[in-house]
């Protein structure tokens, strides 16, 4: 489930739950509009309690999507299960994601 | 009987000896333990090298000693018979060709490139000759997963996850290409595939025994290893993403080798899709041979569960086997749905698993 506002031209929305084969097509829906219609979408994946490849194909198409069109797009506090797929497909790079997520995560909860 | 008269003969009778051994070796894929065919394999070898020797022809005699000897050792039963096996021996067949064809041409002549082959394949014999070195090389794996496994309950990273904890993986590329845009992906399609390096598993049978659940649902390639990665973690984080090269490369069913491996036809993305097996070589397409025997895996769960432990209790996810299960519930209609969107028949896991059988069966019929 994705919780999310637009604020100007920047979109923050919350994952919570699954983001898997179960919930991937809805998902893609809204995060596609999301992108067409924001210069900046910020991703918390903190609540993302279960994640797979349908999942992460999902992020990957994101952040490609985003780098074609000159969107900036952040994923912020990746989940344990975010960050264990994340490493486990060496995608951090990729996607953005520091490794050391407890620190990075430790550091938003404080700027919030 | 003039010395060029006698070259000509061993040229004219080395070559039949390698299409005979490649004939041989096509057929050790379907018969691998025939020994009749393995004697042919070790005695046409050898006979090349001794005649070889006769010539002064160093270069075939030392590079056709390293393949006489992997061909000993499986004469002996030392090492069984696998893809990787027939495949880097067909190489060598190749490559033994085009040093008898440098004989007959060139007065043995070979370019640096032909001659880089050749080391490289030198090299792939190696895990042949001796057990132990495959596992510090280790093994080169790529899988390509069908569009609709995921659909069908299984996780393609799930695979992984518990080939990690099996032996070390480096390298991981996630092969992205095929993944199209926004608004064309069917974000419940698998379009990704991945190639990585891993190592400390000694068999590869290992290897292919973590993907033997979704054997009908993915082309697995397992290759002996080239050792450690030059460039793991700069090609690996995200570098590979959407990479045309690491597609061009895998597609090349002779190797990687060939000269045609940047242009190779690319293969269907499900392996049902077919095409000939002639050179399946090192790769391996998991749909074929007997597919049809033992059938999908999906609802077969209960004596492999144990299996996915090891995948349960660091995720907590779902077993592949449990997640099918729930998939066959709650998506079907989804499925269904979807098919009619994209005008392709997206399968319910019932009628897949039909079809597969199906196919399976005209895959055999056509080796």
């Amino acid at each position: 489930m994705i919780n999310g506002h637009s604020e100007g031209g920047t979109y923050t929305a919350t994952v919570e739950g699954e983001l898997n084969i179960y919930t991937a097509a809805e998902s893609a829906t809204q995060l596609r509009t999301a992108i067409e219609n924001h210069d900046t979408v910020i991703l918390d994946l903190s609540m993302v309690e279960e994640i797979d490849t349908a999942g992460i194909q999902l992020l990957i198409q994101m952040r490609r999507t985003c780098s074609a069109r000159n969107r900036n797009l952040v994923f912020v506090r990746p989940s344990p299960p975010v960050s264990d797929a994340v490493r486990l497909l060496w995608l951090h790079e990729f996607l953005g994601m520091p490794q050391e997520t407890d620190a990075a995560a430790a550091g938003s909860e404080e700027r919030s | 009987m003039s010395m060029e008269i006698a070259l000509q003969t061993f040229i004219a009778e080395s070559r039949g000896l390698l299409h005979d051994m490649e004939e041989s070796l096509l057929s050790l894929e379907r018969t691998p333990t025939d020994a009749q065919l393995i004697d042919a394999l070790f005695r046409a070898a050898h006979t090349i090298k001794g005649s070889a020797g006769l010539f002064g022809l160093d270069a075939i005699v030392e590079f056709t000693h390293v393949a006489e000897s992997v061909l000993e050792r499986l004469r002996s039963g030392e090492i069984a018979t696998s893809k990787a096996l027939v495949g880097v021996m067909l190489a060598c067949a190749d490559h033994l060709a085009v040093l008898i064809d440098a004989v007959a041409d060139r007065d043995g002549r070979i370019d640096a490139v032909q001659l880089a082959h050749g080391h490289r394949l030198l090299q792939d014999l190696q895990p042949f000759l001796a057990d132990s070195d495959a596992g510090p090389r280790g093994w080169r794996v790529t899988v390509q997963f069908g569009a609709d496994v995921c659909r069908n309950g299984m996780d393609p990273a799930s695979f992984i996850r518990y080939l990690a904890g099996l032996g070390q993986i480096s390298d991981l590329q996630v092969d992205s290409s095929r993944l199209p845009d926004m608004e064309a992906m069917d974000p419940e399609t698998c379009y990704l595939g991945f190639s990585m390096h891993v190592a400390g598993v000694e068999d590869y049978k290992v290897i292919e025994d973590v993907f033997e659940f979704v054997r009908e649902d993915c082309v697995l390639t397992i290759e002996p290893g080239a050792g450690a990665p030059e460039n793991g973690t700069d090609t690996a984080s995200g570098g590979a993403i959407g990479a045309g090269e690491l597609s061009g490369e895998t597609d090349c069913r002779c190797h990687g080798q060939c000269e045609e491996a940047g242009q190779a036809a690319r293969p269907p993305p499900q392996p049902s899709g077919g095409g000939t097996r002639r050179r399946a070589g090192p790769r391996r397409n998991r749909c074929g041979d007997d597919a049809a025997d033992t059938g999908p895996r999906a609802g077969q769960d209960g004596s492999r569960r144990g299996r996915w432990h090891v995948d349960r209790r660091h995720t907590g996810a779902r077993t592949p086997a449990e997640r099918a299960a729930a998939n066959r519930a709650g998506h079907r209609h989804r499925a269904a749905h979807a098919g009619e969107v994209h005008g392709v028949v997206r399968q319910t896991p019932e009628r897949s698993v039909r079809n597969r059988r199906a196919g399976g069966e005209s895959r055999r019929a056509a080796d």
